[in-house]
């Protein structure tokens, strides 16, 4: 069941999920019950930004100023719904 | 997770603790040992904290706190506020019994993450007939208090024989009980269900049926809940990637402090486990009883060279060594086994089944077993 992304949804990381810092492995991971999810350097910036909810819009132009030259709205909405697949993040609607 | 297996140890990120082999229940399917009741004392508190300090040195994130049943252990708290402090993400595996709000208040303040609560059936006469004590209003008290205090809950369901048949009434009563998650494991032939088996062992039909129960749910069912079915792999044709490989991202510590890289481990012949109160967390990862069926050197014909190999790693080792007497064939649940067979001989075994009553899972039995174990033919 895909969810359809709206720029206004508010989004975040799912309850339980913890998002770490992980040294020994040089990157975030996502911690919950059956699993251990590592992150890329976009992931990560992604989901930093919804540990507490967050407007998708707000997330899209925040990881903009962090990749100048390309545009990143598909991808962070790509990203977004797939995590929402996962169970790994939630929306909040209103 | 990638397909290739190279003969470098990962990391543990997976760690499992059995702090106990006491248990208030005696389910029929558990998988400790059936000579459990012959190990050794249980380690201390201080020997599971250097355990936690130095596994996580190794990269290890995932903390299970099982037995048994953990709660036994009075030193549970101190090590959930150790392993939190260290920054492991902890599962308390639990089956309820003494999980009162006190306990789980303690277990809070403690920063115990989350906790998954067994069933053994969805009603009492179902649940206790294969817990083998009363016990199925203590789990649907402890499930209400642990989700009141707003813990992501996992129910985990062993299905077999015995209750596979109320796949939809369980299904229910974890939607109802407000499961985050719920885990159907068809159950694995290991330590007390191999005793069992012939009980166990479900049929083709009922396998099917119960997949199907699942598919239907899927489809209609509307709310939050999420369901993880766990295939039965005698059915299936394929194996399972046991432990995601042999000292891959996994290992397990018993009440005595032995560390094995799978539960089954022990009932390997010619090995001797490191203890982790003799060596460290990083000698017994790279131990040779470790390194012994890590990546592919190991494997013969036809996992040698089968394309999946980098997928199930040719199975489970225990449950080869167990239906064919040599741990470096390929497990017999896959269809390319020569040995297949076997697993068409258990189930049909198991359909002419004549009612014998259960093996209960505990002391007496265990002590009675002794190193003699009673096991059915291959």
């Amino acid at each position: 069941m895909t969810a359809t992304l709206l720029v206004d949804d508010l989004v975040r990381v799912a309850p339980h999920h913890r998002l770490r810092w992980e040294e020994a492995q040089g990157c975030y991971v996502l911690l919950y019950p059956e699993g251990i999810v590592q992150l890329n350097e976009t992931a990560a910036e992604i989901m930093r930004r919804c540990e507490q909810a967050k407007v998708v819009a707000s997330i899209m132009r925040e990881v903009q100023t962090l990749y100048p030259e390309e545009p990143v709205d598909d991808d962070v909405r790509a990203f977004l719904e797939e995590a929402i697949s996962h169970g790994w993040v939630i929306i909040e609607r209103a | 997770m990638d397909g290739s297996s190279s003969s470098e140890p990962e990391r543990p990120l997976w760690l499992l603790f059995e702090l106990t082999y006491r248990c208030p229940l005696q389910c029929a399917y558990c998988s400790n040992p059936l000579d459990f009741a012959h190990s050794g004392r249980e380690l201390d508190t201080e020997d599971w904290l250097r355990v936690l300090r130095e596994a996580r040195g190794l990269g290890a994130l995932q903390l299970g706190l099982s037995g048994g049943e953990p709660l036994l252990r009075r030193d549970l708290e101190s090590i959930v506020e150790e392993a939190a402090r260290l920054g492991y993400y902890t599962n308390l595996i639990t089956s309820g019994i003494g999980l009162d709000e006190s306990r789980l208040g303690a277990l809070r303040e403690a920063g115990l993450d989350h906790v998954q609560l067994s069933f053994q059936g969805s009603d009492a006469k179902s649940n206790d007939s294969i817990a083998g004590t009363k016990s199925f209003e203590a789990k649907i008290a402890a499930a209400r208090r642990i989700k009141k205090l707003g813990y992501p809950m996992v129910l985990n369901v062993v299905l077999h024989r015995q209750n596979i048949e109320s796949v939809p009434k369980i299904l229910s009563m974890a939607a109802e009980l407000e499961a985050d998650y719920l885990e159907l494991a068809n159950v694995q032939f290991g330590g007390w269900a191999r005793l069992n088996r012939d009980q166990l062992l479900p049929s083709l039909a009922q396998v099917e049926r119960a997949e199907a129960e699942v598919a239907r749910f899927r489809t209609d069912y509307q709310g939050a809940m999420r369901v993880f079915y766990v295939v039965s792999d005698y059915h299936e044709g394929r194996p399972k990637p046991c432990t995601a490989g042999w000292g891959r991202t996994f290992m397990q510590i018993t009440p005595d402090g032995t560390a094995l890289p799978c539960h089954g481990a022990q009932s390997l012949p010619g090995m001797s486990f490191p203890r982790v109160d003799r060596a460290s967390v990083r000698a017994i990862w790279e131990s040779p009883e470790f390194e012994r069926f890590r990546g592919e050197s190991w494997m013969k014909e036809p996992c040698r060279t089968c394309p999946e190999r980098g997928k199930d790693f040719g199975g489970c080792r225990c449950q080869a060594y167990a239906l064919t007497g040599d741990p470096t064939n390929a497990d017999p649940a896959c269809s390319l086994s020569p040995h297949h067979g076997v697993v068409a001989t258990a189930i049909a075994r198991a359909a002419g089944e004549d009612r014998h009553p259960l093996t209960f899972r505990n002391r007496a039995s265990s002590r009675r077993l002794g190193d003699k174990h009673v096991l059915p033919q291959a």
